[in-house]
């Protein structure tokens, strides 16, 4: 079973240092944006961004969810294919080393440059925007996964040996459970870059639906010069990141808490 | 579910050598008649898990012959038990013992869960503790899980890698009793590689001293059956024990 | 003779350094001098290239350095740091900069009339911005510039897919449906080079038309060193009327410092649509860069028609000064 909870106040408790850190840098850069006399268009103070905020929540409101399912969809996306993937190279060393290279290929190759090709066999639509997250998202879930199938307790495998069990069983029965430890850190990992990818995504996809996403509002804010509004669009794109990883934790806790719990001895 | 019947067991010049030359195994003779326990003492990375591994079928040995051979035998004629426990940690005990059954195909689940049940029982296991998962139990109780799912398929023959060298003294007396009590009402075919030498004559009809890869020499175990914990006080006991020693000590020469 | 190859290597590393930061400056004396441009140069920039290939700017005692801009030139804040003293940019950035707090002044403006134009493919079938959304057209646009919101307010983007623009000409010359922003001295070249019929739409022609290519300053640099604005206005104007005359100089300048991003078909191409912004209607060359009120206030009226948050911010006389530029008659 997963740890058990701690109760709430010790909670506030473990959070309040880094809530120290916050209130701290924002004080001081708000006494630096006033004793320096730093202009807006260069760097907002903490309050302009917070009236920026406020101004303009609707269309942050709307920006936020747009990006959010964005980016659940690309996490998705990514963690099906990597799966399937991790499965398909832990059959065969063979298929391994013919394809593993292409997949590093994939990642290294930079997004600006695969972008448009993108765009231009799929279209300017929200689709484009979750295939370019699900692209950026993939490989730490594929490498993990790969892992976790191919990483087994020899006694688990010598196990499975006496009992004669066939491909297919061993896979289903002891190969995934013991993989799945893995892929909750390969989401975990993921999640953050499924975000990156979907602001990436809206940069060159634009709208791709009924309302701009955070990286669509930001590209027209940075034309425009908007600064403090700009500011308060990145200011939730990390926020989006960090609630899907707090998701995603929960989450793996959860559905996955039993997989990760060490072999039992 | 039919009990398989015990099945004797007999090794012939096996031998393993292992690639860059070493050999891990030579020339062992062994012989375990059908329901019979042998001990196989000797000391660390004296081939007796390899002699044991050839047995079961996970080592191939790369010369001699052995009876049965395991690819013959029916899954589940056969059962290992490793030196951790080695549980799944996404099933719980119940689950576990299971495993064996699921994995030959053996009866409906709700026979499986019956079977596993009653081997939990078998071997001491509280009620209350079935739905719990390894992560919850001390190394005891996981322990007499990975002996239930030994048991669980009825093996004709039941191997033993040093399966209580992690555990406290009281507990491996403990534990040592209850391997003989299911010996006693369930005989199959046994043998315990061990390299506590007090263990090894408890529990085998016959103590087998292993090194370097050959068999250095057996003790016939005469004390009879069944053999309480005070046995081990008994002057008989401590011949045995001094002549296993002397063994052990001119196999090492 | 090994020896010297670490030491000779670090003697290039250095040279290779400093070269790259090397600017752009001919004369050695007058008062140093920084003109930050709002894009890649090209002809648009031209006549400011002028003034100092020609040396008028040295004749003013000016040292005048120029630095290219490129995709994003931070114009606001290399003037309020004091890193550069003046740069180039259109008349409606100038109104952005003061919506944010920035004290800019425009003091001189070279094109009267604005470059922005819309292109696609003639066989697109689009001959009027009404016909954008008619014939479902895609349009590559920079979300946030001032002429697609007046383009917007029209309703002239109604059944129009917008979608980012990111440089170049390929995808419009690939696709009939697909049309994109640009210059008209620029973009609609390049498609042309591609091979492919083009048709432009200028945003003039339906009312957007700031002043282009002008120079502007701090409100400070105007207060306090009001000659050296007043030099480097007359610099930058005699500039401009040369270039219009004869660019030849300028244009072989403007490729070595942007082999890139230009060609000399381009630029000949850019100065001769020059003349025609620069110098519309048979103006005479004297009255280039001159503004006036009416226009100024004609932009500040359109602006604050798209953002109303504007009129509290800027006020169209802060925008410009005419006081460097030669009297109205």
């Amino acid at each position: 079973m997963s740890r058990p909870r701690p109760p709430l106040h010790r909670l506030v408790l473990e959070a309040l240092p880094a809530l120290a850190v916050a209130v701290a840098v924002v004080a001081c850069w708000q006494w630096a944006v006033g004793h320096w006399k730093i202009p807006a268009y260069l760097l907002p103070s903490p309050a302009q961004v917070a009236t920026a905020l406020w101004e303009k929540r609707v269309v942050l409101g709307h920006a936020f969810w747009v990006t959010a399912r964005a980016a659940v969809a690309g996490l998705a996306a990514a963690a099906v294919v990597g799966t399937a993937l991790a499965i398909l190279f832990s059959q065969s060393r063979l298929v391994r080393t013919a394809l593993y290279p292409y997949v590093l290929f994939l990642q290294t190759v930079p997004i600006v440059a695969i972008a448009p090709l993108l765009i231009t066999w799929s279209g300017y639509g929200q689709r484009t925007v979750i295939l370019v997250s699900a692209i950026i998202a993939l490989f730490p879930i594929l490498s993990n996964m790969t892992a976790g199938l191919l990483a087994l307790d020899p006694n688990h495998r010598d196990l499975f040996r006496i009992y004669r069990a066939g491909r297919r069983p061993t896979l289903v029965r002891l190969r995934l459970p013991t993989a799945m430890g893995h892929l909750a850190l390969g989401l975990r990992i993921s999640c953050g870059l499924a975000v990156i990818g979907a602001i990436v995504g809206e940069f060159f996809v634009g709208r791709g639906g009924d309302f701009p996403g955070l990286g669509a509002v930001m590209d027209r804010w940075l034309t425009m010069g908007k600064t403090d509004a700009l500011m308060a669009a990145v200011l939730l794109s990390s926020l989006l990141g960090l609630a899907m990883f707090a998701a995603v934790n929960l989450l793996t806790d959860r559905l996955l808490g039993k997989y990760v719990q060490g072999t039992g001895d | 579910m039919q009990p398989l019947p015990a099945a004797p067991i007999s090794c012939r010049r096996v031998g393993v050598r292992f690639p860059g030359g070493r050999d891990v195994l030579a020339g062992v003779d062994l012989d375990v008649p059908a329901g019979g326990v042998v001990s196989l003492v000797g000391p660390s990375g004296c081939g007796k898990t390899t002699l044991l591994r050839c047995v079961a079928g996970l080592q191939r040995p790369t010369t001699g012959t052995i009876e049965p051979r395991p690819e013959s035998l029916p899954p589940g004629a056969l059962a290992y038990v490793f030196q951790e426990p080695a549980l799944l940690p996404w099933l719980d005990a119940v689950h576990n013992v299971m495993l064996p059954l699921d994995l030959i195909g053996r009866d409906a689940p709700a026979g499986r869960r019956a079977a596993a049940e009653h081997w939990l029982g078998e071997v001491g296991f509280g009620v209350d503790d079935r739905a719990k998962h390894p992560g919850q139990l001390s190394g005891g109780m996981k322990m007499r899980v990975s002996l239930a799912r030994a048991l669980v398929t009825e093996p004709a023959i039941l191997l033993l890698d040093e399966p209580f060298a992690a555990l406290d003294d009281l507990l491996r007396t403990r534990l040592t009793e209850l391997l003989l009590d299911l010996h006693a009402r369930h005989p199959r075919t046994m043998v315990l590689v061990t390299h506590n030498i007090g263990e090894a004559i408890i529990v085998g009809d016959e103590v087998c001293a292993i090194d370097r890869g050959r068999i250095g020499g057996r003790i016939a175990v005469d004390l009879p059956r069944p053999r309480p914990a005070r046995v081990r006080g008994g002057a008989a006991f401590s011949r045995l024990y001094d002549a296993v020693c002397d063994m052990l000590a001119e196999a090492a020469r | 003779m090994r020896r010297l190859i670490i030491p000779a290597a670090a003697c290039l590393l250095l040279a290779g350094c400093t070269a790259a930061d090397k600017p752009v400056a001919d004369a050695s004396h007058g008062t140093p001098v920084v003109l930050q441009l709002n894009w890649f140069p090209e002809a648009e920039h031209g006549g400011f290239y002028t003034a100092l290939v020609d040396g008028l700017d040295a004749a003013e005692g000016l040292a005048v350095e120029i630095r290219p801009g490129g995709r994003s030139a931070p114009i606001a804040g290399e003037l309020a740091s004091g890193r550069v003293q003046f740069a180039v940019a259109n008349a409606e950035d100038v109104v952005m900069f003061r919506s944010q707090g920035a004290d800019i002044v425009t003091v001189m403006a070279a094109c009267q009339h604005h470059p922005r134009c819309l292109l696609m493919r003639s066989d697109s079938g689009v001959k009027s911005f009404g016909d954008l959304g008619r014939q479902g057209m895609t349009l590559q646009v920079q979300q946030g510039h001032a002429f697609l919101e007046y383009m917007r307010a029209k309703g002239l983007l109604a059944g129009v897919k917008e979608v980012p623009y990111t440089g170049g000409v390929s995808l419009t010359v690939r696709d009939p449906k697909m049309a994109q922003q640009g210059y008209v001295y620029s973009e609609p070249l390049l498609a042309r080079q591609a091979g492919v019929e083009i048709t432009t739409l200028m945003l003039s022609d339906i009312g957007f038309d700031p002043y282009s290519s002008v120079l502007v300053t701090t409100a400070k640099l105007v207060r306090e060193r009001p000659d050296l604005v007043r030099r480097m206005v007359a610099a930058a104007t005699r500039g401009w009327q040369r270039y219009l005359a004869d660019p030849a100089a300028t244009n072989r300048r403007l490729l070595e410092v942007n082999p890139e991003g230009v060609t000399a078909e381009m630029l000949d191409h850019g100065v001769a649509t020059l003349r025609d912004l620069c110098l519309p209607d048979g103006m005479s060359p004297e009255r280039l860069g001159t503004m006036t009120a009416a226009r100024w206030d004609e932009l500040l009226a359109q602006m604050t028609a798209l953002d109303p948050t504007l009129a509290g911010k800027v006020k169209a006389t802060d925008c410009y000064t005419l006081d460097f530029l030669p009297q109205q008659e």
